[in-house]
C-alpha cells in the first residue's frame, strides 16, 4: 500500500540517518547509559536508617487503597496521592538534585541576576520575595473574587467589639513599596510616589469606616531612610521595625492605654547574616555570590536582665507573624528578645501577649487564638486592644477564611490537666507540606490527626487529638512528614501548653478541617516514636 | 507522567526500554501497551479505564468494518459501503466525540448557557449541577487518533487490525499519547505489523529526546516565567506587554516543538518513525503558510477528515470560506473549552479568509520575505493573547496595553526590573536566533557527527540539570 505524503517524507528525513556506527554507538550508549547511571548512583546512595523505600511504601499504600472498600473515586484519590509523594520523593532525595541545584543557582543569580520560583534578584545584591512584587503589578485585591481579606477582618472587629476589645490593623508594606529602586532602576522615589496595589487605600478607607485603627506605616518606615528593609530578607531592619513600635505605642495611648511603669531596658547586638532569602536560593556557598549585611538588633529585658517574655495577662494582644518574631526568633537568623512585640512593650511600658506564627498572619494567627479558646484557655480575657500585624502582600496571596472565636467552655477540660503521655494511636490524616523552596522558612509544623488512642501505662486521653511534629528542619522535610493513612505509632505526646515556648510562633502547615483545632491539643518530638 | 521529569527521564524510560528489548518479538506491543498505560495511568488511574473504552470501540468497530476480508486486506478506496459500515463508522465517530464532548465540554457548557440567560434576564432557567467533570489528560488527542483508524479503515486507506493489542499499542503508546502527534493511524499501519530496531534509529531518537528536552527546560519554561509575569500583571506598559507575547510565542512553540522532537525521538528508540508536526511555523510569510508548518498533525486531520469532505475549497468561493472558518473555529474549540480558544480559532479563520479572498500569498509576493515574516509573526502574537489570557476581558486589556491604548500603572514599571534580566535577554536571543536562523532539529540531526554527538549530549545532561532546579513544569498542550 502506498504511504501516505508525510508518512513518506518522514521515512525520507528520519527514517535515515547518516551516521557511522561508532558515533551513533557513543551517541545512543552515553545518552541511555547515562540515564541508567542517575538511577544507579540513586539506589546505592545511603539512606537515613528510618527512612522507608519509596516503590516499598507506594506499594504497600496502593494495596491498602484498593483493599479498602471504599468508593473508586475515594480509592483514585488515594492512589494518586501515594503516587505524587513518591515522586516528590524520588526528586527531594535525587543526588543529582543536591549536586546540580548549587551550582545552577549560584551561575543564575551570579551571572543571569535571576532568582527562582519564589525570589527575585534585583540591583546591587538586593532580593525580593515573588508574592511581594504580585502585590504590586497585580490587579487589585478588593475586586470580586479575589480576596476574602476585608470580610475577615470586618468579620474578626466584630467578635472582638462584641468582647469590647479594640483592633487596630498594621499591614506591613512590601518591600518592593519600600524600596523599588533596587528592584527597577526607573522606579519612582518612594518619598514622591509611593507604589501599592489598587485596592490599599480602599482597604484603609472601609476597615477605618467600621471603625477600626488602622496604622498602615509608611511614614515611620521611610523615616529610617533609604534602606528600611534588610536586602537579603524579606523582612525590614530594626531601626524600621522600632520606628512602627513606636508609632504603635503613641497610637494604643491614644486609645486610651496610658502608658505603663514596666521597666525594661535594651542592648544593641549587631548580627551579621544572609537573609531568607538567600535560603530560599539554596546557594551552596551563599557568600560567594550576595555579601552578607549587618543588623543592629535590639535585646529588650527586663529588670532583672532576662529576655522579654510575652504575658498572657497583658492587657494587649500582638496578633502577627514573622515581621513580629524577625528579631525574636533565633531559627530566622536574626537573633532573639529584640522583635515587635518586644520594642511596643519597651515603647508602651506595658506587658504585651504575644501571638504569632511564621506565614501565619492572614490566618494560622487567628485559628490559633480560636485554638485557645476553645481549649479552655480565655485568651481574650483582661484584653483591651488586639493589634493584628500582616505582611501586606497576605491581603492578595493569603488564605483569610473567616474564623469564629468561640466562647471558653466552662466544661472543657483545663489545658494544665492534660498530662503527658505515652500512647498507641492510628494516624487518621497527615498535613501537606508544601514543595521544597516555597516558604522562606527552614523549621516548620506539621499536623496530624490521631486516633483510636490507647495510652501505654495509665492515663486518660481523649479517643482522637491533633498533634504537631517537626515538618520541616533546617529546609529538608521530616520523616515525620512521610507519616500516612492507617499507620500505626507509639509517641509520647506533651500536652502543647508544655511545649516549648519557641513552637508557637513556628509556621505550621494545618489540615483543612477546622473542626480539628478544637480538639485536645499536644506536641510530638519525633525523635521519640517507634513505629509499626 | 511528564516527559521532563525526574521520575520519566530517569526511572521510567530506562526500565521501558529495557523491558521491551528485553520482551521477545511477538509480545513486545503488549509489553509496550502495559508500559504506556502506566504512564498514561500516573496523573490518574481512573482515566486509564476511559482510554480503554474508547480502544475497545474502535477495535470492534475496525474488526465489524472490514467483517469478510482476508487479514491484512483494506477495503475497496472509494468503492460501495453497505449500511452496516456507514452505521459502524458512525458509532465510532458519535462514540469518540461524545466522550471528547462530555469530558471537554460540559462545565464550558453549563456555564456558557447560564452565563447567557443570566444575561437575557432569564435567571430562573439557570442549570446548577454539582457535576464538575474533570478533563482526562490527552483526550482530545487519543480520541481523534482513534477516530482516525475508524475512517481510515472505512475509506480503506488501511487494513483492520486483528489482534487487539496491537491496537491497543497503536492508541496508547506513550511518546504521543498525551499531547501528540495525533499519529493517523495509515502513517504507522505498517510499522505497527513490521518495524525494524536499529542503531541509527536509536542515536537519531536520542538525538532528538535531547535537543527537545533542551527546547523544553533551557528555552521554553524561562520564556514561560516572563509570559506569565507579564500576563499576569495588572498594568504594564507597551513595551512590557510585546515582550510577554513574544515570549508566550517562544515559549508554546518550543514548549509544544519541544515534546514533538521528544515523542519523535522515543518513537525512533521503539522502531516507529513519526512524522514532523512543526515546520519553522514563524518563518511564515502567510498565515495560510503557517497553517502548513504548525501542529501539522492536528491541521492535516482536520483539513482531511473535515475540511475536504466538507467539500474544501471546490464548491466555489463562498462555501470555501465558510469551510474555511468552520474549520478554524472547531480546531479553536479543540484547544480548550473556553470562549478565549474559540475567538482564537474565528480569528484565524478570519484571517485565511481575508487571505484568500485578497489573492493569497500573490497578493504580497513582491514584499520582502523579512517583511512577510514579520507581518505575519506580528498577527500570530495577536492571536497568541487570546489563547494565553485566561479570560476575553483579560485578553482585550492585554492587547490594550499592547498598544498603547492604556497608560501603564506606576507600578508596571518594577515589571522592567525582571523581564529584562540578563538571562532572560540571553535566553529570548537564543530562542529568537533558534526560531529565524538555526537548522531544524530533523535537518540537524540526519547527518550526526562526533561534534553533533557532543553537542547533544551536552544538551540533554544540561537540561537535565536545570531541569532538577525546576519545579513541576508540564508542557502546554496537556491541557488539550
Amino acid at each position: 500500500m502506498e504511504r501516505p505524503a508525510r508518512e513518506q517524507q518522514a521515512w525520507d528525513e528520519v527514517g535515515h540517518t547518516e551516521v557511522r556506527r561508532p558515533v551513533a554507538f557513543v551517541l545512543a550508549g552515553l545518552g541511555l547509559a547515562g540515564l541508567l547511571v542517575v538511577a544507579s548512583l540513586q539506589l546505592l546512595r545511603a539512606k537515613p536508617e528510618t527512612a522507608e523505600n519509596p516503590l516499598v511504601r507506594l506499594g504497600r499504600a496502593s494495596l491498602a487503597a484498593l483493599a479498602s472498600g471504599e468508593g473508586v473515586f475515594a480509592v483514585n484519590r488515594k492512589l494518586r496521592a501515594e503516587m505524587q509523594r513518591f515522586e516528590a520523593t524520588l526528586e527531594e532525595t535525587s543526588w543529582l538534585q543536591d549536586a546540580a541545584l548549587p551550582v545552577v543557582q549560584g551561575v543564575l543569580t551570579g551571572w543571569g541576576r535571576v532568582g527562582n520560583e519564589q525570589v527575585y534578584v534585583g540591583r546591587e545584591g538586593w532580593l525580593f520575595f515573588r508574592p511581594d512584587v504580585d502585590l504590586l503589578t497585580g490587579s487589585g485585591f478588593l475586586e470580586p473574587g479575589r480576596s476574602e481579606a476585608l470580610a475577615a477582618l470586618l468579620d474578626f472587629h466584630r467578635q472582638l467589639e462584641a468582647r469590647g476589645i479594640a483592633l487596630v490593623v498594621v499591614p506591613v508594606p512590601p518591600k518592593t513599596a519600600v524600596a523599588p529602586w533596587a528592584l527597577a532602576r526607573r522606579a519612582p522615589d518612594p518619598r514622591e510616589k509611593l507604589l501599592a496595589n489598587p485596592s490599599a487605600a480602599e482597604l484603609v478607607r472601609r476597615l477605618e469606616t467600621a471603625g477600626i485603627e488602622v496604622l498602615d506605616p509608611w511614614p515611620q518606615l521611610l523615616s529610617i531612610g533609604r534602606e528600611p528593609y534588610l536586602r537579603t530578607d524579606s523582612h525590614w531592619r530594626p531601626e524600621a521595625m522600632d520606628a512602627v513600635a513606636a508609632e504603635l505605642a503613641r497610637r494604643l495611648e491614644g486609645l486610651g492605654l496610658g502608658r505603663g511603669e514596666l521597666e525594661l531596658r535594651r542592648e544593641s547586638v549587631p548580627i551579621t547574616a544572609h537573609g531568607d532569602l538567600v535560603r530560599m536560593l539554596e546557594l551552596p556557598q551563599p557568600e560567594r555570590w550576595l555579601a552578607a549585611e549587618t543588623a543592629i538588633v535590639q535585646r529588650v529585658l527586663d529588670a532583672q536582665g532576662q529576655p522579654w517574655q510575652s504575658d498572657p495577662g497583658a492587657e494587649v494582644l500582638l496578633l502577627g507573624d514573622s515581621f513580629t518574631n524577625v528579631f525574636s526568633q533565633p531559627a530566622l537568623g536574626w537573633g532573639e528578645a529584640g522583635g515587635l512585640a518586644e520594642q511596643l512593650s519597651y515603647h508602651l511600658g506595658r506587658p504585651i501577649d504575644r501571638l504569632a506564627i511564621n506565614d501565619g498572619g492572614d490566618l494560622e494567627a487567628r485559628r490559633r487564638l480560636a485554638q485557645d479558646l476553645a481549649a479552655g484557655n480565655d485568651r481574650l480575657a483582661g484584653k483591651r486592644v488586639v493589634v493584628y500585624q500582616f505582611a501586606a502582600r497576605e491581603l492578595a496571596a493569603g488564605d483569610w477564611q473567616p474564623v469564629e472565636l468561640p466562647a471558653v467552655v466552662a466544661t472543657a477540660a483545663p489545658v494544665s490537666a492534660l498530662e503527658i503521655l505515652t500512647v498507641r494511636a492510628r494516624v487518621e490524616a497527615v498535613a501537606l507540606l508544601p514543595e521544597p523552596g516555597t516558604t522562606p522558612y527552614r523549621d516548620a509544623l506539621l499536623a496530624i490527626h490521631l486516633v483510636e488512642i490507647e495510652a501505654l501505662g495509665g492515663g486518660e486521653v481523649a479517643s482522637e487529638v491533633l498533634v504537631y511534629v517537626w515538618g520541616l528542619r533546617d529546609g529538608r522535610p521530616t520523616a515525620a512528614a512521610s507519616w500516612r493513612r492507617g499507620q500505626q505509632l507509639e509517641l509520647r505526646l506533651v500536652p502543647w501548653s508544655q511545649a516549648p515556648p519557641e513552637l508557637e510562633s513556628l509556621q505550621r502547615f494545618e489540615l483543612p478541617e477546622d473542626e480539628l483545632l478544637f480538639l485536645d491539643t499536644f506536641w510530638v518530638e519525633t525523635d521519640d516514636e517507634k513505629t509499626r | 507522567m511528564v516527559f521532563s521529569s525526574h521520575l520519566f527521564c530517569f526511572y521510567f524510560l530506562p526500565l521501558a526500554l529495557g523491558l521491551y528489548y528485553l520482551s521477545p518479538q511477538r509480545t513486545r506491543h503488549f509489553t509496550l501497551t502495559v508500559l504506556s498505560y502506566v504512564f498514561y495511568g500516573w496523573a490518574n488511574p481512573l482515566f486509564v479505564f476511559l482510554m480503554l473504552f474508547s480502544t475497545a470501540v474502535d477495535y470492534v468497530c475496525g474488526l465489524l468494518l472490514s467483517r469478510g476480508l482476508a487479514p491484512g486486506v483494506a477495503l475497496e478506496p472509494g468503492g460501495p459501503r453497505t449500511r452496516e459500515q456507514k452505521l459502524v463508522l458512525t458509532c465510532s465517530i458519535v462514540t469518540n466525540l461524545a466522550l471528547l464532548g462530555f469530558f471537554k465540554y460540559f462545565n464550558f457548557g453549563i456555564d456558557s448557557y447560564n452565563w447567557l440567560i443570566q444575561e437575557a434576564g432569564l435567571g430562573h432557567l439557570r442549570l446548577d449541577t454539582l457535576l464538575r467533570v474533570t478533563l482526562p489528560l490527552g483526550i482530545s488527542f487519543y480520541t481523534f487518533q482513534s477516530m482516525s483508524y475508524a475512517i481510515d479503515v472505512y475509506r480503506g486507506d488501511a487494513a483492520a487490525l486483528r489482534r487487539p493489542v496491537d491496537f491497543a499499542c497503536f492508541v496508547a503508546m506513550f511518546p504521543q499519547l498525551v499531547a501528540g502527534p495525533i499519529i493517523r493511524f495509515s502513517e504507522v499501519a505498517d510499522q505497527l505489523l513490521s518495524r525494524t530496531h536499529t542503531l541509527e534509529k536509536m542515536a537519531r531518537g536520542v538525538a532528538f529526546f535531547a535537543l527537545g528536552l533542551g527546547k523544553k527546560i533551557l528555552i521554553a519554561n524561562p520564556c514561560g516565567k516572563l509570559a506569565d509575569l507579564a500576563f499576569g500583571a495588572g498594568s504594564l506598559s507597551s513595551l512590557d506587554a510585546w515582550w510577554g507575547v513574544v515570549a508566550y510565542a517562544f515559549q508554546i512553540y518550543f514548549d509544544f516543538s519541544g515534546y514533538s522532537d521528544m515523542a519523535i525521538g522515543l518513537g525512533l528508540m521503539l522502531g516507529f518513525v513519526f512524522p514532523k508536526n512543526f515546520d519553522s511555523p514563524y518563518r511564515s510569510r502567510s498565515i495560510t503558510e503557517f497553517w502548513r508548518r504548525w501542529h501539522l498533525s492536528l491541521s492535516t486531520w482536520l483539513r482531511d477528515y473535515l475540511y475536504l469532505p466538507l467539500g474544501g475549497n471546490r464548491k466555489g468561493k463562498t462555501r470555501t470560506y465558510v469551510n474555511l472558518a468552520l474549520v478554524m473555529l472547531l480546531g479553536g474549540l479543540w484547544h480548550g473549552a473556553a470562549w478565549t480558544f474559540v475567538v482564537w480559532g474565528a480569528f484565524h479563520g478570519a484571517l485565511l479568509v481575508l487571505e484568500r479572498a485578497g489573492g493569497g500569498e500573490r497578493a504580497t509576493a513582491r514584499l520582502p520575505d523579512p517583511l512577510r515574516m514579520g507581518m505575519t509573526f506580528v498577527l500570530v502574537l495577536v492571536s497568541w493573547v487570546f489563547f494565553r489570557a485566561p479570560s476575553l476581558g483579560e485578553a482585550l486589556a492585554y492587547l490594550g496595553a499592547m498598544f498603547g491604548l492604556v497608560a501603564p500603572r506606576p507600578e508596571a514599571v518594577l515589571l522592567g526590573g525582571i523581564l529584562y534580566q540578563p538571562y532572560h535577554l540571553a535566553t529570548m536571543a537564543l530562542a529568537a536566533g533558534l526560531v529565524w536562523w538555526a537548522p531544524q532539529v530533523w535537518d540537524f540531526t540526519r547527518r550526526l557527527s562526533w561534534g553533533k554527538t557532543a553537542y547533544c549530549l551536552g544538551v540533554l545532561w544540561l537540561a537535565l540539570a536545570m531541569m532538577e532546579t525546576q519545579g513541576f513544569n508540564p508542557f502546554i498542550y496537556f491541557i488539550f
